[in-house]
């Protein structure tokens, strides 16, 4: 139930989340006019703090909401969130500490700094960082979305509903970009404890207080379509192409890179990601929810009152709203909403990092030191609003059609960013012709798989059933990109090789 | 290569392939606090490969130096010399 308790508590933990936003500046001091200090955090940060930075920021308040509801409308097969979630993790364990070493010895902050300097192309690098950027935008845009499921949630049945949340998630934004310009990475790691905080302890009361009160899960799948019990067979291999290519996906999205390299040491690092599936059991159970709430008759009731456009969202604040008493619903409301600000701040630090450093200085090499970090500060405020607009102009179900598109987009950095860090053989041309091939075959078989329309599938049909279109691009780009630098190996650039041998 | 690195190959590889094999534990039975096999199996795969990963992640780095850590701002290291390894 919703009621003034609900109120307080959301607005009282919502001021100290920005409190600790701003104090995140004097956490572990640094100068801040300074590139690595205010977007790595000074590489700094031990095995703990990068767990919870890593770990919040890629379980986001889309994740949390999205991925739910979409388990509520089509059932099991959103469940490769959870095999996703462990493997994306050893392939974090095997590439980020390598990059991390390379970045440290090389002084990069973004992986299209480490494309410039390895294959010596200023036009791969671009390519790489407009990849990254393009496809973070809509990621952003979606935290919102996150966002404004909960207010729209909260503030149900409230005259003017969309004038409030309109209003409030300007002021939320206007706070965040606050911190994020003044405290940078600081400010984002000691925020994500916080918010780490309250959603485990919300997935673990709503899942221990849901089921104890409606007897059980095995009550919630009798009552929800067979499609919710097991995995229909003509899944089998979407399951497996989705969680696997998302697995790959993870980590070449710039907000993870970004927060891998702000750890101490690369051992520290590769610990830290290693433990990672464990955090994501919050994840395994919050995705439970959209099972759960066939077993709660009110919380369905209301669902299936709402228009479906909107419905499918509100599956997790519904269900909270509907089982937990007032102050606890303020609780977790918060949770999930600064669940959406958290990694939106690391998002924008990420992509203006790409921007500043790997586009506008490659037009004004000139740029200072203090300017080039005067300038990624004011790009990620104005991300952040661009995102914010884009919510409010675009209608939310096109946010969630790009951000579709991204996975599958962010996947063709994958040979010149991963392969690459283990190889010194791979052909720039062949990269960059291996790039195009993915991206076009990406975006075509999407457009083909949609009928040309609204997108609301990335699968497509095969020999081996329906499969994420993702794999077949990166295929397509793989095998261009390996048999051309098979046939015509590159090399690496001197300064590269000299500077990083035997590490 | 060494022993180490083929027993962490092994230990990284393990949680794939449980994952993996979907028909394996794409079935409702047996049931476990009222969740289906399907779920079940996976949720507890999560901290299994967590475990799994860590090892490997302590066996790869063993014997390896630490890369010295960050030389730029002036942190206050102090508090956290004996950083947990």
């Amino acid at each position: 139930m919703i009621n003034d308790a609900t109120y307080g508590v959301f607005i009282a933990l919502f001021i100290i989340f920005i409190a600790i936003g701003f104090l995140g500046k004097r956490f572990r001091k640094g100068d801040l006019s300074k590139i690595e200090e205010w977007s790595l955090g000074g590489r700094n940060m031990g095995t703990i703090l990068v767990w919870f930075l890593v770990g919040a920021d890629l379980f986001t308040a889309y994740t949390f909401i999205a991925v739910p509801s979409s388990m509520f409308k089509i059932g099991a097969l959103y469940y490769f969130a959870v095999p996703y979630v462990s493997i994306t993790f050893a392939i974090a364990m095997l590439t980020m500490p390598r990059l991390w070493r390379y970045s440290k010895k090389r002084g990069y902050v973004t992986a299209a700094d480490f494309v410039k300097d390895k294959f010596n192309s200023r036009s791969l690098a671009i390519l790489i960082a407009v990849t990254g950027i393009v496809a973070e935008l809509p990621y952003i845009a979606l935290q919102v979305v996150g966002i404004q499921a909960v207010l729209t949630s909260m503030l149900l049945g409230t005259a003017d509903i969309g004038l409030i949340s309109s209003v409030a998630i300007v002021l939320a934004f206007i706070a965040l970009a606050g911190f994020t310009f003044v405290a940078g990475l600081r400010g984002v790691t000691l925020t994500a404890i916080f918010k780490d905080a309250l959603i485990f302890i919300t997935v673990a009361a709503v899942i221990i207080g849901v089921t104890a009160a409606i007897g059980g899960f095995g009550h919630a799948f009798s009552s929800a379509p067979a499609s919710f019990v097991t995995l229909p067979h003509k899944f089998s291999s979407a399951y497996i192409s989705l969680f696997f290519m998302s697995a790959l996906a993870l980590y070449l999205y710039p907000h993870a890179i970004n927060g891998s390299l702000s750890a101490k040491d690369d051992i520290k690092l590769r610990r830290s990601q290693s433990l990672l599936p464990i955090y994501a059991l919050g994840l395994a159970f919050i995705v439970l929810f959209g099972v759960l709430i066939y077993g709660v008759p009110s919380a369905l009731n209301l669902i299936k009152s709402l228009p479906a456009s909107s419905s499918g969202v509100l599956v997790v604040p519904t269900l909270i709203e509907m089982t937990m008493p007032g102050w606890f619903v303020g609780f977790a409301f918060l949770g999930i909403f600064i669940g959406g600000l958290v990694p939106a701040a690391l998002m924008a630090i990420a992509i203006a990092n790409l921007l500043t450093r790997n586009i506008i200085k490659e037009f004004k090499p000139k740029l200072g030191a203090h300017l080039e970090t005067k300038t990624a500060k004011w790009i990620a405020v104005l991300f952040e609003f661009i995102a914010l607009g884009f919510v409010f102009i675009v209608p939310a179900t096109y946010a969630i059609q790009l951000q579709l598109l991204g996975g599958i987009i962010i996947l063709q950095t994958l040979p010149a960013v991963f392969i690459a860090l283990f190889t010194n053989k791979l052909n720039k041309y062949g990269l960059g012709f291996g790039w195009l091939v993915g991206i076009v075959s990406g975006i075509w078989l999407v457009e083909e798989a949609n009928h040309f329309g609204l997108l609301s599938t990335s699968l497509m049909a095969s020999p081996f059933g329906l499969l994420f279109i993702g794999a077949t691009a990166t295929a397509l780009n793989l095998v261009i990109a390996l048999v051309w630098s098979a046939v015509s190996p590159g090399k690496a650039s001197k300064e590269f090789l000299a500077a990083t041998k035997g590490i | 290569m060494d022993n180490k690195k083929v027993v962490a190959a092994i230990l990284i590889i393990i949680p794939f392939v449980a994952y993996f094999i979907l028909p394996a534990y794409n079935a409702q039975y047996p049931e476990a606090f009222g969740l289906p096999l399907f779920y079940w199996y996976q949720i507890i795969w999560l901290p299994i490969s967590g475990i799994m990963f860590y090892i490997a992640a302590v066996l790869i780095d063993m014997g390896r130096k630490r890369t010295a850590p960050s030389q730029t701002g002036v942190h206050r290291r102090k508090r956290r010399k004996s950083s947990k390894r």
